[in-house]
């Protein structure tokens, strides 16, 4: 969390719009998104045990 | 023993028949909602002797960054002393510390605010772990899950509100008014805390505290080689990193505000107008956070499956948030979009208090166990 705000004001203060810091940020959130995705398609052994 | 289900009757039942708790969820609302009070004032206050968005993202570091740090020695204070002193004395001296918050009158008393952010954390690090771990001293363990279910429902309303009061109270009364009413909460909270009557048994088993003790770094290591080895777990600490990704938003909605959506009522100069701006925004991050777990109760219930799944479509939602707030073309569709990407986020919380998939197996050690470092990361 501190890493990506402080990623976020260096970018607002290197005169990235902010509106573009917003959706970089809403793209990259889908990385985790699409693994654990994979997560529930191929759960780890014992990870979910019913 | 049976575990009676989670609901509003649950609630009020045990708001009503428990007076610690009732003192203690009571201090709880007080605290946090001086906490998000004056967080609209903090941010304002630093774009406006700075002028830089990083100064945001620092003060944000300062109130994340000790917790990680504190929480070996907070955990085995908590284990060895009465909880109810600590959290008394981290109330205290959290007074003393945003009293002093109105000395910063200009850029130069910058670095101050960032000192008093710090220990001010450390403070909250101290005080957090004993206010869970106490629950199961005050309540009976078949109405534990109800009250860390409504604390943490209640984080969530007083994010909300004392974002939203916070820039108005700002605005209209000044910032001093608002660091001195957060300074009050505190107080309060020390007073309300002070009022409950339980016993301690905790510490009687460990053996007097001794200053290495607080150095000792071994529960997050342990932590760490306790994760490693449940993939149940390593995959939770992974949803939650990636969760940590939306941690720009601290920098980003009061940045939305201050520059691309600030408002401007009668009566109230562009000052004033950022901060109910920023002040709106956040009040709905504070609105996702509750409307999300509503939303995965109603869909997801008591399945595992569906809970899961709900995670991934709370990404989903979250990352789309964001997309669409890049793109509003107005403070109204900014606040929806902003709504709709911390609701997403926080199905997460949902499915974390209520699958048994994500809660790790704990022994009998107390608050500085492994779930410190969950909470840590």
């Amino acid at each position: 969390m501190s890493v990506s705000s402080y990623s976020a004001g260096l970018l607002v203060d290197r005169s990235v719009p902010v509106g573009y810091v917003a959706i970089a940020v809403g793209t990259v959130v889908m990385i985790p998104a699409l693994l654990w995705a994979r997560v529930l398609r191929h759960p780890p052994r014992s990870a979910f045990p019913d | 023993m049976e575990k009676k289900p989670v609901s509003l009757a649950g609630y009020v039942r045990l708001l009503r028949s428990n007076r610690n708790f009732r003192l203690l969820w009571s201090a709880q609302i007080v605290s946090e909602l001086g906490d998000w009070i004056y967080a609209v004032a903090i941010y304002t206050l630093l774009l406006e002797f700075t002028g830089k968005a990083q100064s945001i993202a620092l003060a944000f570091v300062m109130q994340v960054l000790p917790q990680f740090f504190m929480a070996p020695s907070a955990g085995i204070l908590n284990d060895r002393i009465s909880r109810r002193k600590l959290m008394i004395f981290a109330d205290w001296m959290r007074a003393g510390i945003v009293l002093c918050m109105i000395l910063v009158r200009s850029p130069s008393y910058v670095p101050l605010l960032y000192v008093l952010l710090f220990v001010e954390t450390m403070m909250w690090a101290l005080f957090e772990p004993g206010r869970s771990a106490i629950i199961p001293n005050i309540v009976p363990e078949s109405e534990v899950v109800t009250a860390n279910v409504l604390s943490s429902t209640t984080w969530s309303f007083n994010f909300a509100i004392g974002f939203s009061l916070g820039g108005v109270l700002a605005a209209a009364f000044g910032r001093e008014t608002v660091f001195l009413l957060n300074a009050v909460s505190f107080l309060a909270s020390a007073v309300l805390i002070g009022r409950m009557r339980f016993s301690e048994p905790h510490a009687d088993n460990f053996p007097p505290l001794k200053w290495r003790d607080l150095l000792g770094y071994a529960p997050i290591q342990e932590g760490i080689a306790y994760v490693w080895k449940d993939a149940r777990l390593r995959s939770t600490i992974l949803v939650k990193a990636g969760l940590g990704l939306m941690g720009a938003n601290w920098v980003i909605i009061p940045i939305f505000g201050e520059r691309v959506f600030p408002i401007h009522p009668n009566g109230f100069n562009s000052r004033q107008g950022v901060m109910l701006s920023m002040s709106l925004l956040m009040g709905c991050r504070g609105l996702g956070a509750i409307l999300g777990p509503i939303a995965s109760g109603y869909w997801a219930g008591d399945n595992e499956r569906r809970m899961r799944t709900g995670i991934l479509y709370g990404f989903v939602a979250a990352g789309t948030g964001y997309v669409l707030l890049g793109l509003a073309p107005n403070l109204l569709l900014a606040c929806a979009a902003v709504v709709f990407a911390h609701a997403g986020g926080s199905t997460y919380g949902y499915s974390r208090r209520r699958c048994s998939s994500f809660k790790p197996r704990i022994g009998s050690a107390g608050v500085s166990s492994p779930p410190s470092l969950l909470s840590a990361c």
